[in-house]
């Protein structure tokens, strides 16, 4: 196993109250696998990612309780020191905002490069070198020329393969894209996702895929865990979750995405609000949304029960779920 | 149509437009009354026809000089019928937004018209364009920053009446906001709240009341739902058709995400490159696309598509086949390889191989593989201090 994160909880402190941000998560990759993490704004999909990179502002942030496990080494036991050593060679980041996320007054090559100067103690010279590299791997047109431009210079598209060839610089095993395509046009969503997906599969990593959009990890992940309130509520591969979802969460949002079958009726919309996470519902953190709401749910919190032998719902009424 | 990508005429191509009957108005009264005619359903309000806006690239800082101009919107015809909704995509930059800021008479156009019942409402002014402006209003993609954060929702919504008060008397207006946010689905005791404390698919809900305010026809919606999630998104598409049978509107529905354009819309013009590529109903442009940007850009769209709902992976046939290459530069640069960009998207359209997409040294593949010199086409240069 790369990665298992075991009932992971964060807490943010802030002057209205402590905001529980994620509540117990449990996940887990293998190398050459794809997760990917689906969630609503707020759900905790990136708080979890920020945790396991250890990049979380603390304070406000705190973890309050489970464990990371990195290669059978807990993460959250070591030294600063020490996770600096693992970030950027052995996990790597891509972040969604490409623009605000790359220095503006570097150039490209200088940022790409800096990873093997701190990292392997390269000279400036062989650096620019393996930024060159770089570049060419994942598709930038005319590197050599390029290497010297500045992120403005770049095109979203283009912006984001940097931040892709950033996060591949030290071949870690282990990379999380948070929401890397959500920013970009539809055409170079598709192809930025290509380019991930066949990265991945060329040097064998793990990825952690973090989105809200169903449709961009349809076609590239191989099991999915979906998020709502700081939870996982339903963790389960690919094709399952898009016949037959084993949550009411999952189904509502399945659901509302237009199809063509439905034209001219009105879309299935998933009623109220998600919730705040100051004050979250008892039992079930879904249960004033959901259709299948019964008193159980509103006093206890589901445990994540097992579907399959690779599946597993939080919902008391998965059954019901899974052949509404 | 197979002969796409050398010189085409397929790409401005604007079917389905009737002629324009216009209206003379000799004084600003008559321009007013034709103004508040009703039209029937399925005629045609509005009617835009060779609409273009350049924005000019200037040099110089005393003595300026135009050096060229980003063509931003550059031949657009379309009509919108009383009680459609015609939907229009395209990539970021593509002009699509430049457009609805044109209908509204934001933005003056460089050429072209834009006919309102048959008054071209690029030429109005005064009284007739003010009328005109309350008949046509506006749904901002950002729900964020569209709404004032000083004011409060009762004032956000009853400021339209300010600046029309025919609509509602100062007496009335209260009831009338509270009318509307009960409308919109939110609950009238909110008036006085601020925008702050509001998700974002209720301040999108707000932002539609706004939009309502003053009983407008048309209503242009520029990405209404793109940034809200995906549970909320599918509650405001619900409520905007809701209110459209309601109140009899037109929707100029402006996105970039096609499967939500296709379900809210009657007919769909695709924008590339500040042209209106293709213009049809949703079945002529998804189904049997006829501009090489389609099979792309509507299969380009990820996901469990329409037609084959939760059915990803490899095998089936609906998997998105992603454009090669990206959008062209607009921008007259100095550059052989960039000539001819902002036409033409050169792709053999018949084969529909994305193959043959524009690639490293290819024309209108425009930024890709073509090393901007310094210093050029980057925008205009202007002369700093000391040179």
């Amino acid at each position: 196993m790369l990665l298992d994160v075991r009932d992971l909880e964060v807490e943010f402190r802030t002057r209205d109250g402590v905001a529980k941000a994620v509540n117990g998560v449990n996940y887990s990759v293998e190398a050459g696998q794809t997760l990917a993490v689906l969630g609503e704004s707020g759900s905790g999909k990136s708080v979890t990612a920020q945790a396991v990179m250890g990049i979380l502002d603390m304070p406000p942030g705190r973890i309050t309780g489970g464990q990371i496990l990195f290669q059978g080494q807990d993460l959250l036991t070591l030294k600063e020191e020490e996770r600096r050593r693992i970030r950027g060679a052995k996990m790597a980041m891509i972040f969604q905002d490409a623009l605000s996320s790359l220095n503006p007054v570097l150039s490209v090559g200088a940022q790409l490069g800096e990873m093997f100067e701190v990292h392997r103690g390269l000279s400036r010279k062989d650096a620019r070198t393996k930024a060159v590299e770089l570049m060419d791997r994942v598709r930038i047109p005319a590197a050599k020329d390029r290497v010297g431009d500045y992120p403005h210079q770049f095109s979203g598209g283009m912006r984001q393969r940097v931040m892709i060839a950033m996060a591949l610089a030290l071949e870690p095993d282990l990379i999380i894209a948070d929401e890397p395509t959500t920013a970009l046009d539809v055409t170079v969503q598709a192809q930025v996702m290509d380019l991930l997906a066949e990265l991945q599969r060329e040097l064998d990593m793990g990825l952690i895929l973090i989105t809200h959009d169903l449709g961009v990890v349809a076609d590239v992940a191989d099991k999915i865990a979906v998020m709502y309130a700081g939870r996982i509520v339903e963790n389960a591969p690919v094709h399952e979750i898009y016949k037959a979802p084993a949550h009411p969460y999952t189904r509502g949002l399945l659901d509302s995405i237009p199809r063509l079958d439905q034209k001219g009726q009105e879309l299935y919309a998933i009623k109220g609000l998600p919730p705040n996470l100051m004050n979250i519902p008892p039992g079930c953190a879904f249960n004033p949304r959901c259709p299948l709401a019964r008193d159980m749910c509103r006093t206890d919190v589901p445990p994540l029960y097992e579907v399959s032998e690779s599946r597993t719902s939080a919902c008391h009424f998965w059954q019901e779920a899974l052949h509404a | 149509m197979a002969d796409l990508g050398k010189k085409d005429e397929a790409v401005d191509a604007t079917p389905n437009v009737t002629d324009v009957e216009t209206v003379d108005a000799a004084t600003e009264a008559e321009a007013v009354a034709a103004i508040e005619a009703p039209v029937e359903r399925g005629e045609p309000i509005l009617q835009v026809r060779n609409l273009v806006k350049h924005f000019p690239l200037t040099q110089g800082i005393l003595f300026k000089k135009q050096i060229g101009a980003v063509k931003a919107v550059d031949g657009v015809s379309f009509d919108l019928y009383q009680g459609e909704t015609l939907g229009i995509v395209g990539e970021s930059g593509c002009g699509k937004s430049t457009v609805a800021k044109l209908l509204m008479n934001l933005e003056r156009a460089t050429a072209g018209e834009v006919f309102y019942k048959g008054q071209d409402i690029t030429k109005l002014s005064g009284r007739a364009l003010k009328a005109v402006r309350r008949n046509i209003q506006m749904v901002f993609q950002d729900p964020y920053t569209s709404l004032n954060p000083r004011m409060t929702v009762g004032d956000i919504i009853g400021e339209p009446f300010d600046i029309h008060p025919e609509v509602a008397p100062k007496g009335d207006r209260r009831r009338k906001v509270q009318e509307l946010l009960d409308v919109v689905g939110l609950n009238p005791e909110y008036i006085n709240r601020y925008p702050h404390q509001f998700s974002g698919g209720q301040r999108q809900r707000i932002g539609i009341a706004r939009g309502l305010a003053l009983n407008p026809e048309i209503i242009i919606c520029d990405e209404p739902v793109s940034a809200l999630d995906v549970s909320v998104q599918a509650q405001v598409v619900n409520l905007m058709e809701k209110l459209q049978d309601e109140f009899n509107l037109s929707y100029v529905f402006i996105a970039h995400d096609l499967s939500i354009v296709r379900h809210i819309s009657d007919r769909v013009g695709v924008m590339y490159l500040g042209k209106m590529a293709e213009i049809g109903t949703d079945v002529q442009i998804y189904d049997h696309p006829t501009h090489p940007l389609h099979p792309g850009a509507a299969v380009g769209g990820p996901g469990p598509g329409p037609g084959s709902p939760r059915q990803p992976r490899a095998d089936h046939p609906h998997r998105r086949r992603p454009l090669a290459g990206e959008p062209a530069v607009r921008l007259p640069l100095p550059h052989p390889l960039l000539e001819g960009a902002g036409q033409v998207l050169h792709r053999d359209a018949a084969a529909g191989d994305p193959g043959a997409l524009p690639g490293p040294g290819h024309p209108g593949g425009a930024r890709i593989g073509v090393p901007l010199r310094r210093g050029e086409g980057r925008g205009p240069r202007v002369l700093t201090r000391g040179t």
